[in-house]
């Protein structure tokens, strides 16, 4: 605990520092502080993993707050663990990336002061939300979480849309707020008071209405972990942010939503399976709706917030197969499918940050995000095309990354339901694992078609001349966490093991026993991934023998004898889409221009498509539009003059004054 | 020792000659002598004989790709049940591995269609990932209904489970047979999936994606896609056969089932025509219908009581 603390007092010193120190330094300093008390945290972290149980320390904070408990029990540790390791990289990410960024030109050097201060506020109320345990404390944090990342949403305040992307952002914040506040009320008011420690006895309470509440808890959280159908800032806010705070929010801030969720769980005792499989409902809707949306993108940060999305929903099912463990009583369920939404928290957060990254590099060579614009990136950066692709083949859950390992454990959990001998346990786990499945599989497709669209073939716009790698405080931070999702990948048993303290609290440790039968599955996984990396480099080696001697030409690529090939004869993303398109269009709501080409020599043809979203058109839009209508009727009250607000203020003392004579 | 050294014959001896012999039925049902069995045998190492053209404009990714491929659909194949009653590897779970080993593979052939900037490669690439990735769920339904009946989760131990006395089981039996021969018409792109014989746009999946690949690295991605034919073969063969037989009688009962099923698709091939590219989607959708039914009827079967 005490390093925790020395820790989050190194990152907010440093946040402090960035407003005061000159230019030059500010961005260094900060980043070297936060970075500093990053590696703090993740050791505090780590120990208290290593040493088991809960460590407790209990700050008076006044009259007004009482004692405000910090807790750092297991599943506190592992995810300020997430989190310190990603704001890690992120922040030394950010210093590369600001120095030249498209997003920071207008803006003067000694401007980026703000900018840090809000990252490292970002960093520290991160880590203190997987601590307090008190619900105004808890709160207050949350929501300078919320603030924090909202400025730094809107770094590019002069542009309208990034304005507009950081507003929706912050009124779904506080919306998810509102239900938090409400179900913190609920709890309080039943005698538990503010303090966490007293919460699971009221929600185990029979007369307490336990599903209704967590409820009102999920979607609370759920808004900000991303939960379809209340996801719509995502993929607004996501691609609006600098690329090193959208791996962070991306990487490691919606997983606070899971985190509010794992804990709600935690109180929740043993849950009614209804309400496990409304979990597991709205968690296979959000991967398959997620990933749905993501085929259909053209904007790579865009695509990537959707894949969060999508990722969140597997996640959820982890989540929905442990509180189904939970329901029926079967322990080893409960841990396998916790284990799988606790390790892939850290796992989304490593490659989801890299596939981040990647796209920041590219970005501020090429200043567009437009899939169809690029092509061939790999040519020019190769470093960060192998990264890209190595990101990507992790997301799919593909061997020998980590991606896999906490796919696999969810589908543990999956197919240690089939063996048993409950109907309706075998029938939900047959449709995860299928769920699971065709989320895997259009995932790939989608990054099949982003890594071949934009880094492989050929420029499809004329290249910069100065496009190449970036420097090491971009390329340091994109490396590190390449190798360590293939670390993961190959030696699974650590990463496990560390998130195994926090599963087995989840699913309530007494009933399993201390060596679990999964950790010897997870041996055999790492040979087998280790085995495809030597494999491949021994055909590798084969074909290079096979060609010694041999005549091994270049030539262009084979194209029927025409001879004229130009890059935009090349599959589109859109055409590498259509056929899966084709197929969800109905929840799509793609818009279609069309301008067919006309008379005998036409000169011109058109054809857009432009995703939608159905939830912002169905869902969010008429509730919005219908709320406009009816707040514009209150406009007279903002007239702008002085001395009617002033009357407005007698008006509001008078009244309260009679009122507290006559109360 | 000696059951290990059977399988590894079976699974690096098989792919070739299964080829041969689709080769071989389709001749004569055509009225030809057709090539000899062997023949695949000789291009094979005709291609591994030869030198290689690179694309200009590929990467590292295009050299890496094949062997990629064949590295994770080999050891796909080692989880397989084979003869003498069991994988070379097996354990809780391994379907799991197996399957994505099989994306894996596919991941690598379609960035390297894709890096050779090719419109052709591109339209294969955008097909194959399509159809061959609805094939996923399917299996994944019909594992989960074997392993139901089983209570054994590892390929090797569930699928023998589904030949279990009791008239029910063998519809969901049959259906699975049809399922896993709907699986081995798509993953080794034969009619009426794709058409291995022609480079057309028509039948672009496979057979354009390897257009640019010569020499070794053709040689690497045939041998690839003959050796998934044989793995899903050896799927139904599991299904089929006893899982208790002595080894020598098992190896020739799985070479018995492996030719039957190589007749069966080059007959296929010789009669039916190839489908409509919105019609291949449902085609593979009939896989996700029979695993529903298959779940159904083992839920029924386990539960309902019924017999």
């Amino acid at each position: 605990m005490d390093l925790f603390v020395i820790g989050i007092t190194l990152i907010l010193t440093g946040s402090l520092a960035a407003l005061v120190v000159p230019a030059d330094w500010k961005s260094r300093l900060s980043t070297l502080l936060s970075a500093a008390g990053c590696v703090v945290v993740m050791g505090g972290a780590l120990r208290a993993i290593w040493n088991g149980g809960a460590e407790v320390r209990v700050v008076s904070a006044g009259p007004f707050f009482g004692d405000v408990p910090l807790v750092l029990d297991e599943l506190s540790a592992f995810f300020a663990l997430a989190i310190a390791l990603t704001c890690l990289l992120g922040g030394i990410y950010g210093t590369g990336y600001l120095r030249v960024a498209p997003e920071a030109a207008p803006a003067r050097p000694e401007r980026l002061g703000g900018h840090f201060f809000c990252l490292g506020l970002l960093t520290a109320s991160m880590l203190l939300v997987t601590v307090v345990q008190h619900a105004l404390a808890f709160l207050i944090v949350w929501e300078i979480m919320s603030l924090a990342s909202f400025f730094l949403v809107v770094t590019e305040h002069w542009k309208e849309d990034v304005v507009d992307a950081g507003l929706n952002y912050l009124v779904s914040m506080h919306v998810g707020v509102v239900c938090l506040i409400t179900g913190f009320l609920f709890v309080g008011g039943r005698g538990a008071g503010m303090d966490f420690r007293h919460f699971a006895a009221v929600f185990q309470d029979p007369a307490f209405p336990a599903p209704e509440i967590f409820i009102l808890f999920f979607v609370g959280f759920g808004i900000k972990a991303g939960f379809v159908p209340l996801q719509t800032w995502l993929p607004r806010a996501h691609p609006a942010a600098p690329s090193h705070v959208s791996g962070i929010m991306s990487g490691i801030m919606i997983k606070t939503g899971i985190y509010g969720i794992l804990r709600v769980v935690t109180w929740l005792g043993k849950p009614p399976v209804e309400l496990a499989l409304a979990v597991l409902v709205i968690a296979a809707a959000s991967a398959v709706l997620g990933v749905v949306y993501a085929i259909a993108q053209h904007d790579l940060k865009r695509l990537l917030a959707y894949h969060s999305v999508e990722n969140i929903g597997i996640i959820g099912l982890g989540i929905g197969m442990g509180m189904l463990g939970l329901a029926y009583g079967a322990p080893m369920i409960a841990l396998l499918g916790f284990a799988g939404a606790v390790l892939h928290v850290l796992n989304h957060s490593i490659f989801k940050a890299l596939l981040f990254y990647a796209a920041g590099a590219v970005y501020r060579r090429l200043h567009t995000r437009d899939m169809e614009r690029m092509g061939g990136i790999a040519r020019r950066m190769p470093v960060t095309a192998a990264l890209f692709i190595v990101g990507s083949a992790a997301i799919c859950g593909l061997p020998p990354f980590n991606g896999f390992v906490s796919e696999f454990l969810v589908y543990a959990a999956a197919f240690s339901g089939l063996v048993g001998q409950r109907v309706a346990l075998v029938l939900v786990s047959a449709l995860v694992m299928a769920v699971l499945a065709l989320v895997g599989v259009l995932a790939l497709i989608c990054f099949a078609k982003v890594c071949g669209v934009a880094f492989l073939g050929i420029p499809r716009q004329p290249q910069p001349p100065d496009m190449r790698d970036p420097g090491w405080s971009m390329r340091g931070p994109m490396l590190l966490l390449g190798v360590l999702a293939l670390l993961i990948g190959v030696l699974p048993q650590a990463a496990v093991g560390l998130a195994l303290p926090a599963a087995r609290l989840l699913a309530g440790a007494s009933a399993l026993p201390a060596r679990l039968p999964v950790i010897d599955l997870l041996q055999r996984i790492s040979i087998i991934a280790a085995g495809l990396i030597v494999l491949t480099a021994g055909l590798m080696a084969l074909r290079r023998l096979l060609l010694r001697g041999r005549p091994v030409e270049t030539f262009r690529t084979w194209d029927c004898g025409y001879g004229a090939g130009t890059p935009r004869m090349q599959y589109t993303a859109s055409s590498f889409a259509a056929p899966v398109l084709a197929l969800t269009n109905p929840v799509l709501a793609l818009e279609t221009k069309l301008e067919q080409p006309a008379g005998f020599f036409p000169e011109s043809a058109l054809f857009e498509t432009h995703p939608g979203n159905i939830f912002e058109a169905w869902l969010i839009q008429p509730v919005v539009n219908r709320l406009n209508r009816f707040l514009t009727r209150f406009t007279w009250i903002q007239s702008g003059s002085t001395q009617r607000y002033i009357f407005y203020g007698l008006v509001f003392l008078a009244v309260t004054l009679v009122w507290m004579a006559v109360v | 020792m000696l059951n290990l050294a059977v399988n590894l014959v079976i699974l690096f001896g098989a792919p070739l000659l299964f080829v041969g012999v689709i080769n071989r039925t389709k001749a004569l049902w055509a009225g030809r002598r057709g090539a000899p069995l062997v023949q695949p045998f000789h291009d094979f190492f005709r291609l591994l004989r030869k030198g290689t053209v690179i694309s200009d404009t590929t990467t590292s990714v295009f050299k890496l790709a094949p062997s990629v491929n064949l590295a994770a659909v080999l050891l796909a194949g080692l989880m397989v049940p084979l003869a003498g009653g069991g994988a070379i590897v097996s354990f809780e779970g391994d379907f799991v591995l197996f399957a994505y080993l099989m994306a894996m593979g596919k991941f690598a052939r379609v960035l390297a269609a894709m890096d050779t900037g090719s419109s052709f490669e591109g339209m294969g690439a955008s097909r194959e990932v399509l159809f061959s990735g609805l094939v996923e769920p399917a299996f994944f339904l019909l594992m989960a209904g074997s392993m139901a009946i089983a209570g054994q989760t590892s390929l090797a131990d569930a699928l023998p489970a589904l030949q279990r006395s009791g008239g029910l089981l063998q519809v969901a039996l049959v259906l699975g047979v049809i399922s896993f021969f709907i699986m081995l018409l798509v993953e080794g792109c034969r009619v009426p999936v794709d058409d291995p014989n022609t480079h057309l746009e028509l039948t672009m999946i496979h057979e354009v994606m390897v257009l640019d690949h010569a020499g070794p690295d053709l040689a690497f991605l045939q041998y690839a896609a003959a050796l998934k034919m044989v793995i899903v073969g050896a799927l139904i063969a599991a299904l089929v056969l006893p899982a208790a037989m002595p080894l020598g009688v098992s190896a020739a009962m799985i070479l018995l089932v492996l030719a039957a099923v190589a007749v069966a698709t080059g007959l296929v091939e010789s009669v039916t025509a190839r489908l409509r590219m919105t019609h291949v989607s449902q085609f593979v959708f009939m896989m996700t219908s029979n695993g529903l039914i298959v779940l159904a009827v083992v839920l029924l079967f386990k539960f309902g009581g019924l017999r």
